[in-house]
């Protein structure tokens, strides 16, 4: 019981902050709720408490803006990924890390610039380190890295069936090759060489998007690192913009579009960009509906 | 902590985190695909592109084995971050194991998932009916195989990236 009056009397104290505090930042942290809510973790040490405590901030207003709830959830994400470190997913650390903002600027005097330029900088910081890591892979400009998951990532089958001559059946083939060698139930030596079926078109779509990929991410990187305001940040917004709108159509990994939406919405100085964000929002939840199959059995590709 | 430090915390701990990957990556084994340094989609060095295989030395000569369901988790940890200290950690658990030979029915009735010739020997309770006598484990080679992708001729090559043997305690001499 303590610990509940404690957690109510921490929520009347920073309930008389709420009024200071601006109806975008009241949005974005509901929003980062909702986020936390749905991809906090896939653990069910995670995932359980998380989803407790978010739906008691979300359905009882006055745990919105409460240090202990948010102390509680950033508790959860920070110990319970700490445990799988080396497997969870990289928006499982951007999900944590815009969880101890939310709740460091709580405790801000400037609530609003607080967030924003956390994610100006969170945004500039993933993008450039994954541009980096682009660079300096030695799979990735010579096209290997684009050509293999082409042929091997299920989750590129939508974009190899429609854009290429390739034939369904030479698609699962590859799949179920590559599957195979990375099977830690199967107990035979795997394969020494497997040949992988291709057609004209992976090579050009592999240059686009390898390409594609190094300037987009490259621009968002620098511009949001560099452009504290005006032009350029309106620049790195429509860049982010499209790079959420395009990459996560074929690669629907709504934990991670969800949450930079919400932190380009946050760090947004126009309010259009602001709605754009939430618009996006949207339009990549709506990315992992099955497309691709309701296309397929409309007769459409 | 003063409202400047706060400030500049969660960034400056990402950017520590995102050199800590790069080093791990380099150096230790870790998959460019995780610990949180953005490496993802970057590398054909996927975890999907890492597997184990074990083998027990047995009286009968080298066998493969599966890798018990209880230390999946931990073969796991070995795949995505592959360095001596994971590979032995992982290698002594498999050592501790009690190893039964896998006997098929002989009616073939209800036959096998795998077939006779893969001579395979499972940990656990759920195929009991096949399992004969423990079999003495002298000793147990753990191996990393990498997938690597030739780009010109669009092949697949499994190449063993690193192996480990270790005696087990009971090891017959």
């Amino acid at each position: 019981m303590s610990v509940v009056n404690a957690l109510i009397e921490g929520a009347k104290d920073t309930r008389s902050d709420s009024r200071q505090l601006s109806k975008s930042y009241s949005t974005v942290v509901s929003l980062s709720l909702i986020i936390i809510f749905l991809q906090g973790g896939e653990q069910w040490y995670i995932s359980f408490p998380v989803a407790i405590l978010c739906a008691t901030a979300l359905c009882f207003p006055h745990f919105k803006y409460n240090d202990n709830i948010w102390f509680a959830i950033c508790a959860v994400l920070v110990v319970g990924n700490f445990v799988d470190w080396y497997y969870i997913d990289n928006h499982k650390y951007l999900i944590t890390y815009w969880a101890i903002v939310i709740f460091l600027s709580l405790k801000s005097r400037n609530p609003d610039t607080f967030i924003a330029t956390n994610a100006r900088l969170l945004i500039g910081l993933v993008f450039t380190l994954a541009t980096l890591w682009k660079v300096i892979s030695p799979d990735f400009m010579n096209l290997r890295f684009f050509t293999w998951s082409l042929l091997v990532d299920e989750r590129f089958t939508a974009v190899i069936d429609l854009i290429t001559s390739l034939s369904t059946s030479a698609i699962a083939e590859n799949h179920r090759a590559y599957q195979s060698l990375g099977d830690l139930s199967i107990i035979h030596d795997p394969a020494s060489t497997i040949q992988l079926q291709a057609s004209p078109e992976i090579q050009p779509l592999a240059l686009f998007l390898t390409w594609w990929t190094l300037i987009i991410e490259g621009m968002i990187g620098l511009l949001y690192l560099h452009g504290r305001s005006g032009k350029w940040r309106v620049t790195a917004d429509i860049c982010l913009l499209v790079f959420l709108l395009t990459t996560y159509l074929p690669l629907p990994v709504f934990g991670f579009a969800g949450t930079l939406a919400i932190m380009g919405n946050a760090q947004a100085t126009r309010s259009w960009t602001s709605i754009a964000f939430i618009v996006t929002l949207v339009i990549v939840y709506l990315y992992q509906l099955p497309l691709y199959e309701f296309l397929k059995s409309a007769g459409l590709t | 902590m003063s409202e400047r430090k706060s400030l500049y915390f969660v960034p400056v701990i990402c950017l520590f985190i995102g050199i800590i990957q790069f080093i791990l990556s380099f150096s230790y084994g870790l998959t460019p695909w995780k610990g949180g340094g953005f490496g993802m989609f970057a590398s054909t060095d996927a975890p999907g592109s890492r597997n184990f295989r074990v083998y027990l030395h047995t009286n009968d000569g080298l066998v493969p084995a599966r890798i018990p369901d209880h230390l999946l988790r931990q073969a796991g940890k070995s795949r995505h971050l592959s360095n001596a200290n994971t590979f032995m950690t992982l290698a002594k658990k498999l050592a501790s194991q009690t190893w039964m030979r896998y006997v098929p029915d002989p009616q073939g009735v209800k036959g096998p998932a795998l077939s006779k010739e893969a001579a395979t020997y499972i940990y656990g309770s759920s195929t009991s009916q096949y399992l004969g006598e423990p079999v003495a484990v002298n000793a147990i080679t753990l191996r990393l195989w990498k997938t690597r992708f030739d780009v010109s001729t669009l092949t697949l090559r499994t190449d063993v990236s690193s192996s480990v043997t270790i005696r087990t305690s009971g090891a017959h001499e």
